[in-house]
């Protein structure tokens, strides 16, 4: 491993980086199984520090957690990811078809081999009727709009300040599992079709993961979007 | 207060190795099962809230940080990797890093920044005024103290007070490098001490 990553370990265990190097440390790691090892073997010795400090909460709280998460929809296990761009092509036709019987919008869908749709960002976000969400992260301001119209939704994240190597990833969690829908690039927007869902946005290492990390800035159910 | 010191007594004679049983637990609370869930709240909503308030300070805000805690289990409960540790060790992970990033996002990070600016002389927090068994507390603190003064120093300014290390380094006087070092193998330490400490037969358990 780098010796300079390497070095803050502890720090990272502690929680005691910055964002942009916790992010850096946390790309690192992904691809160190040595480092993951390491950070497993500490963690809990690391977390035992909570026994010192343990404080009983007050009693209401636990009735109003549980209502929370009655209410809150749960993540499906973590499957590896190999049919992304290859399901690509089946969005794009859909996307493609919705906007043949659609509603005049003179936009273009290219569907090639495996290129996802074409569409830009803001095109979506321009679009009379696309419905803004715009949501403070740690990062700063995201932006998602999605068009009914165009069965489309838009995420920006120019406006983010984002760790050097990482980026911002869309997923869909449908009935299906959970797909990525898309990486961001240069341009740091990208437009996908709706699916019936929850739609989330989180960071990842540049080229995108075949897994969500932990790092969710948005998470919105279509139906809401 | 007698209930939240039965249960994490339970919780901390089977930890490090909860593994099994909390394991199982969880699997349940990956299928939606809000009574399974209920029993990890139980387990561990007392050192949830401990960190939470230990490193936010507000008790309110604390109370929100542990909702959100419990919420982020709840949603994750079906990626926990058991190979790769204990429920309360994820928990905990999770509590400990979202609390740090309530007390960083706030305005408070702001007064705490010209704290250290101002190089005023910090409370290095530790182990207190806990509703914890005697003989978690005894472990930690003890083995806390097994640990060099700058080792222990930047691990709980760390730890309990949410600084980065750059923050560490600044309050202490000491060179970024030093504290980072001084930071993975304090960790070292307090593992190898208190992995010594159960190897001495769970010693303290008499809670």
């Amino acid at each position: 491993m780098a010796p300079d990553v390497h070095g803050l370990l502890g720090a990272y265990l502690l929680d005691a980086l910055e964002p942009r190097e916790r992010a850096e440390f946390e790309a690192h790691l992904a691809a160190c199984a040595e480092c993951r090892e390491e950070v497993d073997s500490l963690r809990p010795a690391t977390a035992s520090l909570a026994g010192g400090v343990a404080a009983t909460p007050p009693a209401p709280l636990r009735a109003q957690v549980l209502r929370t998460v009655s209410q809150t929809p749960q993540l499906p296990p973590v499957v590896a990811a190999d049919r992304p761009r290859r399901r690509w092509l089946a969005l794009a036709v859909a996307a493609a078809a919705v906007l043949l019987i659609g509603v005049g919008v003179s936009v273009g869908v290219v569907v090639g081999d495996d290129d996802p749709p074409t569409m830009t960002a803001a095109q979506v976000i321009s679009a009379p009727d696309a419905k803004m969400h715009k949501e403070d992260t740690s990062d700063g301001e995201l932006m998602v709009a999605m068009s009914p119209e165009m069965h489309m939704v838009a995420v920006d994240a120019a406006r983010l300040d984002c760790p050097t190597g990482m980026t911002y990833q869309v997923w869909w969690h449908t009935a299906a599992g959970m797909e990525s829908a898309g990486v961001l690039g240069e341009e740091m927007s990208v437009a996908v079709p709706v699916e019936d869902g929850d739609l989330m946005v989180t960071m990842e290492p540049v080229g995108g993961s075949d897994e969500p990390s932990d790092k969710v800035l948005f998470e919105m159910p279509a139906t809401s979007l | 207060m007698r209930r939240a010191l039965r249960v994490v007594g339970e919780e901390s004679s089977r930890d490090p190795d909860d593994g099994l049983d909390a394991a199982g637990v969880l699997a349940a609370v990956a299928g939606g099962d809000l009574h399974a869930f209920g029993r990890i709240y139980d387990d561990l909503a007392p050192l949830v809230f401990g960190v939470a308030r230990r490193v936010v300070r507000d008790p309110s805000r604390a109370e929100e940080v542990t909702q959100e805690v419990f919420t982020e289990v709840w949603r994750q409960a079906a990626r926990f990797d058991a190979s790769r540790g204990s429920v309360r060790t994820w928990v905990l992970t999770i509590a400990h890093r979202r609390a740090v990033d309530t007390v960083r996002s706030s305005e408070a990070s702001r007064a705490r920044e010209e704290h250290v600016a101002r190089r005023e002389p910090v409370e290095v927090a530790g182990p207190e005024d806990a509703v914890v068994t005697a003989s978690e507390h005894d472990g930690v603190r003890r083995c806390l103290e097994s640990l060099t003064p700058l080792q222990s120093q930047a691990v709980r300014l760390a730890y309990y007070q949410g600084f980065t290390y750059p923050e560490v380094a600044e309050m202490l006087g000491r060179p970024l490098s030093t504290v980072k070092t001084r930071m993975r193998d304090g960790l070292i330490r307090l593992r190898d001490c208190l992995a010594q400490a159960e190897a001495e037969g769970g010693t303290h358990d008499g809670a």
